[in-house]
């Protein structure tokens, strides 16, 4: 196999994407200026809580809201305004397995759909490819016949997937595709997708709201606060030297599965809730809740900055050095 | 360590719980037992379907009268039996001494009421205080609970609030009678995780001012870690496993709660290496198997334990397991079971 190194082009470039709802006083930044690239066969990870703007990003990139600003590439080609014959290189998991697939179709059917709209495949190649489909998922050859109702939230999500996977997309977005499913089933489908990374150098978008499952899939993260991607990075670095106070403050609530570290850690809890997303702060969107927050933080807006162990965060703070002791004491 | 034991606020002795299904009444929790003591924190952990809600429901004799019956066992609060209670007996108790908190804090609570109405409310219906009095009293709790500017937001409507706001709320009403037991079921399952952990601290905080019970329902082991003095693992209406917190998750003696253990994401991917998971999905009521349930995905199994019922195993004075097997688990032989 390749090294994914060597491919020059990225499989995805996003540049300074905006999205917008509404207008005038109602108008709703979703997403303000996120940029970031994805290498062919590996996984940018999406973490934010909600109405951090990490769905109506995934749905930008796939073409299903537009953007008000900037770019989607896939592949070196433009991808910012699809046209139907383009949309099948993006495609789309969604969270519920239950309202995604539609319950009077068999699964057959819902697996042909694509390739008759995309592949405008004849009969006899379309049962060739749902055979296929149906095994690189893990489901028996007789699930075809079946509908949806007769799986477990597991194989419908697995369903799902081969859906997604049947005109050989350049990106597969998953949109919280794991976090409707229990513990044991989730694993299996963790596994399942990294199985068919490997061996199709799958290129995923990775939006989740839990923090465990991001570390496990994503070589890159990228953290978002209220429609703005507050820090970007390799899975590791952001995992275990958050930059952005946000970034701590979102890693440090997170439950720890050891009840001995219980009494021993330092938590930075978040004062207060997110501001109306309606309400476009002059400075930083963090400053309203930031527990290292100064006095430019609330007119100027932040710089980005590179760091020193690999990606970016907007922050005025210098490094996370000198704002490290500030949260320790909120603990 | 005093001689006499001390009664426990809530005692859960062999409950067995039946629902309608298609016509036949099919057990969906049973030999369920436990008791929590003052001050403590019991965790029900299991996976959707394992009956951890209809125990937490059973418990305040809210499950559905015609579909559901508890036809064996008792729950004690405080050495009274509160099943065959009447409806007036309970609601005595209910909301007062022992109250509950739900994940869906937006369904339980009254869109047409403001907030401090439907707190004052609980609070007139068991402490007997005048109308004033009661919205004094919601206005305390509500600012008790980290809600700001209490007073003013008392007169705001549920949908006035965001979802963090509303389950204070809740746990405002919750708390407002100084209840000796709170019945917690997935009460941070909907909130963001940087709200859950306002909310956790802000349980553990009355909880040391009041000395108050919890049995906290939740599917997240990681909560468990956070909040729970023992733990209650359930699968597929059984309690299989029940420890203190730190002897659960050092060492665990069900190769259920090892094998759940084990799925907890943890670190970076190996891509080379396959993901562990349990194989395989939990059985549903009606085919509940006569032996042990968890056989037919259990790593360890042998012929003994799918030919009958496996009786809770008492382990010292503080641990119980469902598992012929366990002595095996407690080896590190047993754990590679898993690998």
């Amino acid at each position: 196999m390749p090294d994914p190194n060597h491919d020059e082009q990225p499989a995805l470039a996003v540049e300074h994407i905006g999205v917008e709802f509404g207008k005038g006083p109602r108008r709703l930044r979703a997403v303000q200026d996120v940029s970031f690239e994805v290498a062919t066969g590996r996984t940018m990870a999406i973490v934010g809580e909600s109405g951090s703007g990490k769905s109506t990003l995934a749905r930008a990139i796939s073409g299903l809201v537009p953007l008000s600003a900037g770019s989607v590439t896939v592949r070196g080609k433009d991808f910012t305004r699809p046209t139907r014959a383009q949309r099948r290189h993006v495609q789309m998991v969604f969270q519920d397995p239950y309202s995604s697939l539609d319950p009077s179709s068999t699964i057959g059917s819902s697996l042909a759909e694509p390739l008759i709209v995309h592949e405008r495949m004849g009969r006899r190649d379309r049962g060739e490819r749902i055979k296929e489909l149906l095994d690189s998922v893990g489901l028996p050859q007789d699930a075809a016949g079946r509908f949806p109702h007769e799986f477990s939230g597991g194989q419908r999500q697995r369903i799902a997937i081969a859906r997604a996977i049947a005109t050989r997309p350049e990106v597969l977005i998953l949109d919280e595709a794991v976090s409707a499913l229990d513990v044991s089933t989730q694993n299996q489908i963790m596994g399942l997708l990294n199985e068919l990374q490997e061996q199709h150098r799958l290129t995923f978008v990775f939006i989740s709201h839990d923090l465990g499952v991001v570390r496990w899939l994503g070589d890159q993260t990228l953290v978002m606060y209220m429609g703005h991607a507050v820090e970007s990075g390799p899975t590791e670095r952001v995992h275990s030297q958050p930059e952005h106070p946000y970034s701590q403050a979102l890693l440090s609530a997170m439950p720890v599965p050891d009840p001995s570290v219980r009494a021993l850690r330092g938590r930075t809890l978040l004062r207060g809730e997110p501001p109306s997303p309606y309400e476009s702060p002059r400075g930083c969107i963090f400053a309203s809740r930031c527990p290292a927050v100064i006095d430019v933080c609330h007119t100027v807006l932040p710089p980005v900055r590179t760091s020193a162990a690999g990606g970016t965060s907007i922050c005025h703070l210098e490094t996370s050095g000198s704002f490290a002791p500030v949260l320790q004491t909120q603990a | 360590m005093s001689s006499s034991v001390p009664v426990p606020v809530i005692k859960v002795e062999d409950l067995t719980v039946e629902f309608r299904i298609s016509g036949d009444w099919v057990p969906v929790v049973t030999g369920v037992s436990f008791e929590v003591h003052r001050g403590h924190t019991l965790a029900i952990v299991g996976e959707s379907g394992s009956g951890k809600t209809v125990t937490s429901m059973a418990m305040m004799g809210l499950l559905p009268g015609r579909q559901s019956r508890v036809s064996s066992g008792r729950i004690e609060f405080e050495g009274r039996n509160l099943i065959g209670l009447r409806r007036r007996e309970l609601n005595q108790i209910r909301g007062g001494a022992v109250s509950m908190i739900f994940q869906e804090p937006m369904t339980s609570l009254n869109p047409a009421f403001t907030v401090g109405d439907q707190i004052a409310e609980v609070v007139r219906s068991h402490c007997d205080v005048g109308r004033r009095e009661a919205t004094r009293i919601a206005i305390t709790k509500m600012d008790a609970v980290g809600i700001p500017q209490a007073a003013r937001r008392a007169r705001a409507f549920p949908h006035e609030f965001s979802g963090g706001m509303r389950q204070r709320v809740m746990i405002a009403m919750a708390v407002s009678c100084e209840p000796r037991l709170l019945i917690a079921d997935e009460p941070t399952t909907a909130l963001d995780v940087t709200i859950q952990a306002q909310i956790l601290e802000l349980l553990r905080d009355l909880q040391e001012q009041q000395g108050m019970s919890m049995v906290f329902v939740t599917h997240d082991l990681g909560v468990v870690a956070e909040v729970a003095d023992d733990v209650a693992v359930m699968y597929a209406g059984n309690i299989v496993e029940r420890a203190p917190v730190d002897k659960l998750f050092a060492n665990p003696r069900h190769p259920y709660t090892a094998g759940l253990l084990r799925s907890m994401p943890a670190g970076a991917r190996d891509r080379s290496a396959t993901i562990y998971s349990i194989r395989g999905a939990p059985p549903k009521p009606a085919d509940f198997p006569p032996g042990c349930r968890f056989a037919e995905r259990c790593p360890a199994v042998r012929t003994e334990c799918v030919e009958s019922i496996i009786p809770p195993i008492e382990l010292g004075t503080s641990r119980m397991v469902r598992c012929l097997r366990h002595d095996q688990l407690a080896t590190s032989e047993g754990r590679d079971l898993h690998a």
